[in-house]
């Protein structure tokens, strides 16, 4: 008989997203190659940011199967869209702004499909312990993740719209800068980016101390 | 700059924050702080808030089965590349929502204990166990399992369309031979539930709800346990 299972592998916490290694190619240098048709360049870049992609994707649909497509789906866009890439910002600050926008496409399709249809408390309801619902909170190597604090601040992220939820994502997990948040949303100025970011967490603020 | 309203000393606070301040609001900051112990307290909270989300969510989460996440986008690549080359309409794969349900393992594992699987069609009714299965809409109203995958080396799965059975067969082989004491018949799963009261138990049923076994997972991560009825 055969376990099948699956597992998700929980990086630690970091300030700027993941950079090649000194015997890796650089992002730019994987990018030209790819817009040359190198579809394994584009393997490495997969490789190097898709766990970062795939964590942007949960915290903004909130479910791990459809960040899984909604990942696959930024990817192949931003293959596509490659030859327009022109390396005026970061390639993850692109992805990122690609990503987000797939999300967000997913999130309004689901408010025209009607949310009622939709069971965002699935997680919640499976055994826990299931082989079958790799979670965050089931790691034991995540203290804070695991701990009271951690769930109120999980809980607290959740009430937040979509667009506080995602400049807090994106600044306070994946640590872009203003300027980088400001290119991945598509806010139209920095001072809308740091009007939602303050909002978010004086929100979360008020909400955590009411719960504490 | 001349931060003397409250809305600007708040903004002050969290550019300081996220380390965006310049030396010179940087020393007008340190300022503030020294005449208003609350903006200083208040600071503090956010900077902890801060740090706490920082470590409370995870800035990577590689997505399961990382190798067939890649494969999948190669050959989308690919397909796309045919598909502009002469169109073909194809069904998106969405496989991942198999292995995402909680059933999945149940399915597995019936599926090593009667060598295949019969799956219902698509548009089954809802609460079918296998009604999470992207089934792709194939000819005549049949269903096929668009993608297949195995995450353990050495087995392969495949599917077909089993007229007899009026419905999808998905087919793993290269399993480790069952125990015989393991009994599990052919039975057909139709609806599972998650029993929290089993420690991580999930009861499977047949059509008529009567139960069909519960499957439990090893505490020390082993294979899972089967109960049968």
């Amino acid at each position: 008989m055969q376990d099948i299972c699956l597992q998700l592998l929980i990086m630690p916490s970091a300030t700027a997203p993941s950079t090649p290694i000194d015997d890796e190619p650089a992002d730019a240098v994987l990018v030209s190659r790819c817009v040359q048709g190198d579809s394994g360049a584009y393997d490495e870049l997969v490789t190097r940011y898709r766990s970062r992609v795939f964590a942007l994707a949960i915290g903004i649909v909130k479910n791990e199967a459809d960040a899984w497509d909604c990942s696959q789906d930024a990817f192949i866009k931003a293959w596509k869209a490659l030859p327009k890439f022109k390396g005026e910002s970061k390639f993850y600050t692109w992805l990122f702004r690609i990503t987000h926008n797939v999300c967000y496409d997913w999130l309004r399709k689901r408010k025209i499909q009607g949310e009622d249809e939709f069971d965002d408390t699935t997680q919640g309801s499976i055994a826990a312990g299931s082989t079958t619902t790799p979670s965050a909170a089931d790691r034991p190597d995540r203290a804070l993740v695991n701990s009271e604090l951690g769930r109120e601040i999980h809980a607290a992220i959740d009430t937040l719209s979509e667009d506080h939820r995602t400049v807090i994502l994106l600044r306070e997990v994946q640590g872009l800068s203003y300027q980088e948040i400001m290119e991945t949303t598509g806010a139209d100025k920095l001072g809308t980016v740091m009007s939602r970011l303050h909002y978010a967490r004086k929100k979360l603020q008020s909400i955590l101390r009411n719960d504490s | 700059m001349n931060h003397s309203t409250p809305n600007e000393r708040e903004e002050l606070v969290h550019r300081w924050i996220d380390g965006e301040l310049d030396p010179a609001e940087n020393a007008r900051l340190e300022k503030l702080f020294a005449e208003d112990p609350e903006l200083l307290a208040e600071a503090k909270s956010l900077k902890s808030l801060h740090v706490d989300i920082g470590e409370s969510l995870p800035v990577a989460v590689e997505p399961p089965y990382p190798d067939f996440f890649n494969s999948q986008i190669q050959k989308r690549i690919v397909e796309d590349a045919s598909r502009a080359a002469s169109p073909v309409k194809e069904a998106k794969s969405g496989i991942f929502s198999f292995f995402s349900l909680p059933w999945a393992v149940a399915a597995a594992a019936l599926v090593a204990a009667v060598v295949a699987l019969v799956g219902k069609p698509s548009g089954s009714e809802s609460g079918s166990a296998f009604s999470g299965l992207e089934l792709a809409a194939a000819e005549h109203g049949r269903s096929s399992v668009s993608t297949t995958y195995a995450p353990v080396a050495g087995v392969t799965a495949t599917s077909f369309f089993s007229e007899e059975a009026e419905a999808t067969v998905i087919r793993l082989e290269g399993l480790d031979a069952l125990d015989d004491s393991i009994g599990v018949d052919g039975q057909q799963a139709a609806s599972y539930i998650p029993d929290a009261n089993l420690a991580g138990g999930t009861a499977i049923y047949d059509q008529s709800g009567a139960l069909l076994m519960v499957l439990v997972d090893d505490a020390n991560g082993g294979p899972p346990t089967f109960f049968e009825r």
